[in-house]
């Protein structure tokens, strides 16, 4: 059991009869970003809030260098977090705000002058919170996050708010905070603010897990099964390649995204039926697509499981 | 332990950073001074001009020339009144508030010798029946008594200025009896009429009388009728006499300062009302109370301060012993403050000796009041901290606390003046107590007071402690 990791087994919670997170389990590794995606009301928030001792879970646990949250003595030297930005108090300085949380911990006062340099507010230090914008709260949760220089970051939708120069500094941060050996856990609902960033994701659609596989994986998968086909004659095209056993979609007037044929089966057969086309070319999927895929799946696997529960 | 001094360290951080927090110390005290200033000036008590001593009692009598004597037997008295009296008396004569001597047995408090309105010397601890002797020298009157007539025992001598014809012979009396009801809205009196009977026998006058032939006993009320005493009670009491035995009624009280059966007329607590202000001041120990802990719930700093200490009892504690240790020093500050700035007012309204004797900083009971004061708004922060993190709303826990400790103290002595008394005995507004100097007329003791707003502040933070421990944050 290394120090730096997240284990999530079995997770479940329950909030009244809404079912959060159903039976979650992955693990965060060090030494590199994983993005935690789903859309919103999937449970990324919940998961990490168990993660975090906030809120009990109703069933499996979840461990942070295999120890529960509850039991750090020091938390913050342990996992830094950030979850709600706006979560200080408006009449308190930002330095004053670092500073009784690195009390806390036992972190001296220096340290809090350190990661305020580092996020950049090292001149609104001795402004009160209540005045900062959504970008500079971001960067004061995300000082609150570094204070304790600790192996395990989870960033809650880190980006939300943020500049274009700020969405560059975060994930230049993560990659770096990755590149140092520490695991970090990035939630977004949105797969295309990770694209660069992470190097492996979690997927969860309504508490349940989705996908636990690496940025390339998934996009090969996702790439892998689909074909673009570029004809004059749409319609015959289809019938063909549908009467093959292939999955077509019409996505234009002279365009199918075809799955489950390959690019060679495909121009054997239009060849052979006479048909006309002008290209035909596997797919590269953007991660955006890939996650698209992945989330009608599981809302059309749970449409179709849930009632086969109940 | 290190974790909890860590943690008491960064609660302390976030108690002082934030303005709201100070200011709502800040207005603790102005308001209490302010207040104290206001109400201390406006009050006053006519305590003072009124006659400070009374003189009613039945004196069945004959004059006396010059030096002489009388005994009597006092053969049994009723128990009208624990300071009701029975016995001898040398007055200069028959009007209120003239020269006298008196030996005398009460139910209550034993065989005692008094005059002027103002020596008691205390005898033995008998009741009557008992034999009594009192003897005049020129202006030396000496009280004796007996349990049998023979073997007399002195009680005390005291000297008086009679002049040479004096009256002496038997009288009775009986205080009234005084109701004094401290509640937190105030002080409520009642006062009661009671009449003692006594009766005598084996009455022997040696001297000269002033008259010649010897003039039989004549008898009357002696009756000043005023101060907290009501007019109209003259006259109550008689004799009736059978050979040698009389049997005595009367009412009233002849005493003044430094007498112990006087009530001095001064009903007000000096200290209590030097801490009024304190009343309104906690208010803003209140706000103070409760706001420490929902603005962490309304602004969802307390999922930070979870996520930096996950031990919440120790988050919980470390809260309330920062809260409870400014509030205590700012209430010491307050109450000081407020009691030094009262009392001139308080001269100048009235409040002098000897219906009040002026109150110092370092008597016993104002330091209990004091620093009581100061405990008082400390466990009433800790209250409302509890009933912060179980209401999780500003506004809710506020009004809840205040509606807790004001609200019953305005609607129920409209009510009923008895649920007055309860609701001081059982609410936590009982914590107010500690203020308390007078001791009669408490409906709770200072510290018993206090112990039952601990109760509830203990109550409070008990499941406030156990809700934070179960609820997600």
């Amino acid at each position: 059991m290394e120090a730096n990791r997240i284990e999530v087994h079995e997770l479940r919670k329950r909030y009244g009869t809404t079912v959060a997170v159903d039976g979650l389990t992955f693990t965060v590794q060090p030494g590199q970003v994983t993005g935690f995606v789903g859309p919103n009301g999937a449970g990324k928030s919940t998961t990490m809030r168990v993660i975090l001792g906030l809120d009990a879970p109703d069933g499996g646990n979840a461990l942070v260098g295999g120890h529960r949250y509850r039991d750090l003595g020091t938390p913050l030297r342990e996992v830094g977090a950030l979850l709600d930005a706006g979560a200080v108090h408006p009449g308190r300085k930002a330095r004053d705000h670092l500073l009784w949380m690195a009390q806390y911990n036992g972190l001296s006062a220096r340290r809090v002058d350190e990661v305020l340099e580092q996020v950049g507010l090292a001149e609104a230090a001795r402004r009160r919170a209540g005045g900062f914008s959504l970008g500079m709260l971001q960067r004061l949760g995300i000082a609150g996050a570094l204070l304790g220089d600790p192996p395990v970051l989870l960033f809650d939708e880190p980006v939300n708010g943020l500049d274009p120069e700020g969405i560059v500094w975060i994930r230049g941060l993560l990659r770096s905070l990755a590149a140092e050996g520490r695991a970090v856990l990035v939630s977004s609902h949105l797969m295309g603010e990770l694209e660069g960033s992470a190097d492996h994701l979690v997927v969860i659609g309504r508490g349940r897990l989705i996908a636990d596989t690496t940025v390339r994986e998934l996009l090969t998968a996702a790439s892998a099964d689909r074909v673009l086909l570029r004809t004059s004659d749409r319609t015959g095209a289809m019938t063909v390649l549908v009467n093959a056993g292939g999955t077509v979609a019409a996505t234009d007037h002279d365009r199918v995204t075809v799955s489950g044929l390959t690019p060679e089966h495909i121009i054997k057969l239009l060849n052979q039926h006479d048909l006309p086309f002008s290209e035909v070319a596997a797919h590269r999927a953007s991660l955006e697509e890939a996650y698209m895929d992945l989330t009608r799946d599981a809302v059309e696997f749970a449409a179709h499981a849930r009632p086969r529960e109940a | 332990m290190t974790t909890f001094l860590r943690v008491l360290r960064g609660e302390w951080t976030k108690f002082w950073t934030v303005r709201s927090t100070v200011l709502c110390l800040l207005a603790a005290v102005v308001v209490s001074v302010l207040l104290e200033l206001l109400g201390a000036s406006a009050g006053s008590t006519s305590a003072n001009e009124e006659p400070r001593y009374t003189d009613q009692a039945y004196f069945v009598h004959k004059p006396l020339a010059g030096d002489g004597s009388i005994v009597a037997r006092v053969v049994s008295q009723q128990n009208s009144n624990e300071w009701a009296k029975a016995g001898l008396l040398v007055k200069a004569g028959v009007t209120p508030g003239a020269p006298y001597a008196a030996v005398m047995v009460t139910p209550g408090h034993g065989v005692r010798m008094q005059s002027m309105f103002g020596t008691d010397l205390a005898g033995g601890t008998q009741t009557a029946p008992r034999w009594l002797k009192l003897t005049r020298t020129g202006g030396t009157i000496t009280g004796y008594d007996s349990a049998d007539g023979r073997d007399w025992r002195q009680v005390g001598t005291v000297s008086v200025p009679l002049p040479r014809d004096a009256e002496v012979g038997l009288f009775v009396g009986s205080a009234p009896s005084y109701q004094t009801t401290r509640t937190g809205g105030g002080v409520a009196l009642t006062t009661e009429l009671t009449v003692g009977r006594a009766v005598f026998d084996s009455v022997t006058v040696t001297g000269t009388p002033t008259a010649q032939p010897a003039r039989e006993w004549a008898h009357g009320s002696i009756s000043t009728a005023f101060g907290k005493v009501p007019a109209g009670i003259a006259g109550a009491g008689g004799l009736s006499q059978s050979g040698g035995t009389f049997t005595v009624t009367g009412s009233g009280d002849i005493a003044g300062y430094g007498i112990e059966s006087w009530r001095s007329p001064g009903d007000d607590d000096v200290v209590m009302l030097s801490l009024f202000g304190v009343r309104l001041g906690m208010i803003a120990v209140i706000a103070l109370g409760v706001l420490v802990m929902t603005a962490e719930y309304r602004t969802g700093l307390i999922r930070t301060t979870f996520t930096a200490g996950p031990r919440r009892g120790q988050v919980l504690a470390a809260k309330a012993a920062v809260l409870a240790g400014t509030v205590f020093v700012t209430g010491l500050v307050t109450a000081v403050g407020a009691f030094l700035i009262a009392q001139p007012g308080l001269h100048s309204g009235g409040y002098n000796p000897p219906a009040y004797p002026h109150v110092s900083l370092t008597d016993g009971a104002t330091v209990r009041a004091i620093v009581g004061t100061a405990l008082f708004l400390a466990v009433l922060a800790l209250f409302s901290l509890g009933i912060a993190v179980l209401r999780r709303r500003t506004v809710g826990a506020i009004v809840f606390v205040i509606a807790v400790i004001v609200l019953p103290q305005i609607v129920v002595p409209v009510i009923s003046p008895q649920a007055d008394v309860w609701i001081s005995r059982l609410t936590p507004i009982a914590g107010l107590a500690i203020q308390q100097t007078v001791e009669n007329g408490q409906v709770i003791g200072p510290w018993a007071g206090m112990g039952v707003l601990c109760a509830y502040a203990a109550a409070a933070l008990g499941l406030a402690r156990w809700q934070l421990g179960r609820r997600d944050a």
